[in-house]
This record gives structure tokens, sequence and C-alpha cells, in this order.
């Protein structure tokens, strides 16, 4: 059982995305599965997006050996992929594995490449979204440091390319998934994508695009709870 | 794969990893002549085989005259609309543009850009090492060797080098509108007005540049031949390198085995370099050629005015002459130049571009020999509808 709580207050069905963290332990292949037999019978079609090679910048910033962390980052995208098909095959979602997919991948896309672009120079020049992007990148790596390593500003420089890479999936989830509305889906609120959705800086989501957060109710019976009843919005 | 419905679609659907998309398969095996609806909405005939595309591209009952308006393109007014250029002349005065330039460009003529590839690869390559790791290829070395090496030797003054990177790599964009392609060819134009204004103001002898300015003032081309031919030289120099740069290091890092043989036998650099050039041809298409006359080939008959397109592709995964097309295998005795066309139009530039090739990706691995993908294959991005065929990012770590 989930609860999914909007950042903003459209309410539409037609497409969800929902991120993945190959390095959150949160996202064990029974979670994913779960995750997405509630979400996929909820909106006309979904999509799952796992993060591009900038992944491994984390481990890098944590003080891995660059091959090492390559080969961490790309195990961990196996393994939540893996269980993300599987779960959309089983629920007869035609040709699964095209609706996983990296944002690497996604350069392919015009939409995404120009996105970056924007994303890359709002970084360079929006404090909010730089501060955003920039805490987020700490406290990732942090995580990620063994035995309290030092995290100076060039790791967070390098590692915060993962998070800039990102963004064109919070503002462009309609035109890159070729869907009227679509929300985003992740397991917290981000100060990035409140920053978005705050419509305050610049960074401007396109029409349809939306945002919400999904978490696993404790469920202490051990029997999956009655409501499929989406909350009520949190504003 | 079943039978497609006609006419096919152009762009196509790509192969896996840059291999020959399989409706051009279909289409050799199957239709020789096969009618290709481009972009732009005009349908055109499609040749696969090599000895067929050998003919034709001879063959002067087809002509490359497209600059005038209201000629087949595959989207809007691209370099193939610019007036008088290389591209666009038919004999005899084809050749003697041509002539003008054949001089600069022979396989002894190259040879000595050798230490400046080597010099702009090496610069680069130091930058990447002190770099993040992992990194985008394509960004740190593919699109930017071109751009640093290709402009010295173009001679593209410091005040321009700015104007240079924001026209080139064009994005030639099948996707594209006719009003943002027109847009693209115009904004080259006016770099290309003025990097001739600069030539003039202070000659850089010694570049292509500097032929056809001195061979307009000696009244052997005209005004516009010599516009029109460095415009295409200028989209030339960058464009087509960029995909070759990218794909040529990818299919290596896939086949560890032959990359560690160049890498213990240098003398292979030139081998794999032209089974790269043979495996993957960036062009997709190619522009349009129109007949004459009503030509038969293969029992269809062309009709006057009709447009013929090739994909070289094709042409060298032609199994009637390549074994096993679909094998990478630097040992083949057959060699790339097939790629680079046939007939008056064969590339000017193929000494050159293997000159930089060879320098390019043999610098790139001596310098780094773990370099491996930093994704797996299947995730790398290939956009169908940029003309230069390739993954648009190459994640890479060492
Ligand atoms: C691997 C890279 C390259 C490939 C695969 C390639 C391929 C080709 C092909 C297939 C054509 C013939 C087009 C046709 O007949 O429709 C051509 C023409 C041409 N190429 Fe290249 N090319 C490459 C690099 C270059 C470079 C580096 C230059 C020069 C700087 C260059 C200059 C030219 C010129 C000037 C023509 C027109 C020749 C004419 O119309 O007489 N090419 N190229």
């Amino acid at each position: 059982m989930f609860t999914f709580t909007r950042l903003s207050p459209a309410t539409s069905r037609d497409h969800v995305l929902v991120g993945l963290s190959p390095m959150n332990g949160r996202y064990t292949p029974e979670y994913i599965r779960k995750l997405i037999y509630w979400l996929q019978p909820r909106f006309r079609s979904i999509d799952v997006i796992l993060p591009g090679f900038e992944a491994a910048y984390t481990l890098v910033a944590a003080g891995q050996p660059p091959t090492q962390a390559v080969r961490r980052a790309r195990r961990a995208c196996r393994q939540v992929r893996n269980p993300a098909v599987q779960a959309l095959a089983d629920l007869g979602v035609p040709d699964a594995a095209r609706h996983v997919t990296s944002w690497t991948r996604l350069h392919a896309n015009a939409t995404y490449r120009a996105a970056l672009i924007h994303s890359r120079r709002a970084y360079l020049t929006d404090s909010r979204i730089r501060r955003a992007c920039r805490d987020m990148t700490g406290e990732v790596v942090r995580n990620a440091a063994a035995g309290g390593r030092e995290i100076d500003a060039a790791d967070i420089d390098i590692a915060v390319r993962y998070v800039i890479a990102e963004i064109p999936l919070f503002i462009h989830g309609p035109s890159l998934f070729g869907a009227t509305e679509s929300v985003f889906v992740y397991h917290r609120p981000t100060p990035l994508v409140t920053a978005i959705a705050s419509g305050d800086c610049i960074l401007t989501a396109e029409p349809g695009q939306s945002w919400a957060v999904v978490t696993e109710e404790e469920n202490n019976h051990g029997r999956t709870g009655t409501s499929a009843a989406l909350p009520v919005p949190s504003r | 794969m079943g039978e497609p419905e006609l006419p096919l679609r152009y762009p196509f659907p790509l192969g896996d990893t840059g291999a020959l998309p399989p409706l051009t398969r279909w289409a050799q095996r199957n239709k020789p002549v096969c009618p290709v609806r481009l972009p732009s909405g005009i349908t055109a005939w499609m040749l696969t085989r090599k000895d067929d595309v050998a003919q034709v591209l001879a063959d002067n009952r087809f002509s490359r005259d497209l600059a005038e308006r209201g000629s087949p393109r595959m989207v809007g007014e691209d370099l193939t609309s610019v007036d008088d250029a290389i591209f666009n002349l038919d004999p005899p005065q084809h050749g003697r543009v041509r002539q003008v330039l054949s001089g600069w460009f022979t396989r002894r003529a190259v040879q000595r850009h050798r230490p400046l590839i080597a010099r702009h690869a090496d610069r680069l390559l130091d930058v990447m090492a002190d770099g993040p790791n992992p990194t985008d290829l394509v960004e740190s070395y593919s699109a930017t060797l071109p751009l640093d090496a290709m402009g010295e030797l173009m001679g593209v003054p410091a005040e321009l080098a700015r104007e240079c990177r924001q026209t080139y790599p064009m994005s030639l964009d099948l996707s594209s509108t006719p009003d943002a392609v027109q847009k693209e060819t115009d904004a080259a134009k006016r770099f290309i007005a003025k990097l001739i204004a600069a030539h003039r103001a202070d000659p850089a002898p010694d570049s292509p540049v500097h032929e056809l300015l001195a061979a307009a003032s000696a009244g052997v081309i005209t005004e516009s031949e010599m516009f029109g031919t460095v415009f295409l030289v200028f989209v030339t120099s960058f464009d087509p390198l960029v995909a070759p740069l990218t794909t040529g290091p990818m299919i290596l890092m896939l086949h560890r085995k032959q990359l560690a043989e160049c890498l213990a036998d240098p003398q292979l650099w030139p081998k794999a370099v032209e089974e790269i050039l043979r495996y993957f041809h960036n062009g997709g298409l190619g522009f349009p050629r129109i007949a004459r006359e009503d030509v038969e080939v293969h029992g269809t008959m062309i009709r006057r005015g009709d447009a013929v397109v090739v994909p070289m592709q094709a042409v060298t995964w032609d199994p009637r002459h390549y074994r096993n097309p679909e094998r990478f295998n630097i040992h083949r005795a057959t060699d790339g130049s097939a790629t680079f066309g046939a007939g008056p139009h064969y590339c000017l530039g193929s000494q050159l571009a293997r000159v930089v090739l060879q320098e390019a990706i043999s610098a790139l691995f001596h310098r780094f020999p773990t370099l491996d993908l930093a994704v797996s294959e299947r995730e790398l991005p290939w956009d169908p509808n940029r003309m230069f065929t390739r993954p648009i990012q190459l994640p890479v770590t060492w």
C-alpha cells in the first residue's frame, strides 16, 4: 500500500514517470515491483527512468576509483532495471523494456538535449537552483562516502552533473514521453522539484507537468490496505 | 522481417549499435530499386547494391545540380541549395572546380598534416586526463577535435573561432522544419562570407580557401563557384568526421581483442580505420541526384526528373562484395573506399579523413589503453534523425 501525495494541484492520470535511484537502499526488487504494480493501473501510461552514466560520479566523489565506480553504478542500474522491466511485462505492458530507460539513452531525444543545455545554464545563473543541486549532491555523496571522508567543493563540482542531468525529466515529462500530461513520481520531495513547482525560479515546467511523492505505508497486519483512492493533494 | 509497405519512409529505424538498418537490408535483398519517401515529402528511388551504385554515380544521365529552388531535398533548403558548390556541379563545370582543389587533397599532400592533428589530439587528451572520469567522449574529444584541428587546417582566424563553433557541426536534423533548415544554411553562409573577407584581408596560404580564392582571382572559377565550394568544404570538414570519431572508438571498445592487436602493433591502425569506415556510414541516405532522362535499372524505369538516393552503408555491407558484412574485422582484405562514394563526386577529403581518423583514434587508445564504455551499449543514444549517424553521447571510463 502506498500513499500518493501531489506536489501541485494537477490531478491528471495520463502518464506517470517513475524515478528509480539505484544507489538508494529503498529500491529493492520487491519494493520496485510493488511500486510499479500499484502505479501502473492508475495511469494511462507509465515509464520508468534510471540515471545515466553520471550515477558513477557520486561514487567517484565519495572516493572510489573511477573504473570501480562505473562498474558498481552499472551493476546497481541493472539491479533496478531488471525488476522494473519484469514488473511491467507481468502487468502486460507491451514492449516493457522500452519503457525503462536511462537518461543517457534520452540524449537521442532533441527535447532532452535542449533541456539539458538549459538546465546547465540554470545551474550557473540561478542561485536557488545551484544551491538545491549542490545540497542534494552533497547529501548523496556523504551517504556514499566511507569512513567519514571529507567531501570538498571540487567533489561536488563533478558529482553535481548527476542532478543537473535529471532536471529535464522534472520539467519536460509530457514532450519526452509523448503524453499530454505527466506526473513525475519520487519517494520524497527534493529541494529541486520544490523550487521548480513553486514557480519562482528560472526553470519553468512545460504545461501538463506535475509532481508527486509516493511513500509506502507501514502495514503491520501483513494485509494489503483497501484504499486505491489517491489521497488529497498536499495543497 | 515481413514485407514492408512501400514507399519506405525515411529515416529508417537504425540497426543495433550502428549496424545496417533492417529496412535497408530488406531493400538490398528484395527491392534493389526501392521507392523511399523523404521527410520533405518527395519520393526518391533508393539504390542499395554496390554495382548499381557504382554505375549510376558515374552515369552522366544523373545530375547533381540541386541548387535550383524546387529541387528534391531531404527536408528543406540545405547545403545542396547553395549555388555552384562543387557538390552541385555537373561535368564539365564540376571538373574545372574540382581541379583547383585536387592537389591540396591528394594522398601524398595530406600526410604532412599528421603532426598538426596529433598535436590537437594530445592537447585534448591532456585535458580529458585531468577532467572528470567517466566522461562523454563526444564532448571531450570526438566533436571537439575536428573543430580545433580542421579549424586550424582550414585557416579559421582567431576572431571567427567562436562563430565557427556555433555554426558547426551543423545539426542537419531530419526531423527539422524547412524553415529551420533554411535558417541553419543561412547562418553558415553568413559565417563563410566573413571567413572569405578575413582571408582576403589576411591571406592564409596553403589552405583550400586560399586555393579557391587564387583561382577566382585568376578567373579559373567564378566568384559564385568559389563561395559555394568554400561553403561545402567547411561543412565536410567537421560534420562527417565527428561520427567516425565516435563510432570508431565505440566499436573498438566492443572488440577488445582487435583493439589489443592494434595497441601491440600500431601498423594495424590504418587497417582498423578502413574497417571503421566500411562498417559505419555516417551520412545516412546521401543527397539526391536527378535523372535527366528515362533510365532503366533492374527492370524499374527511373523517369526523367525522378530523384535517386544512395545509402553508402548498404554499399559497404553488400554481401556480394563483403563477406559477413555484419562482422567487424580489421583483417579484411577489402578497404573502406566505397564509403566515400563513386564517380566524379567521389569524396575529395577521403585521404584527409583517413589521416585524421588514424591519428586521432590511435592517440586516444595509446593514451588510454583501458578506455571502456561506461554504460551498456544498449543504453547508447542513437538519433535516427541525425544525418550523420552516431551515438549522441559516448560515456567512457579508463
Ligand atoms: C569519414 C569521413 C567522410 C565520409 C564518409 C565522406 C563521404 C563522402 C561522400 C559519400 C561523398 C560523395 C557524395 C555524393 O556523391 O553524393 C563526399 C563528397 C565530398 N567530400 Fe567527403 N566524406 C568524409 C570526409 C570528408 C572530409 C574530411 C572532407 C574535406 C575536408 C570531405 C570533402 C568532400 C567534398 C569536397 C566532397 C564533394 C566532392 C565533389 O562533389 O566533387 N569529406 N564525401
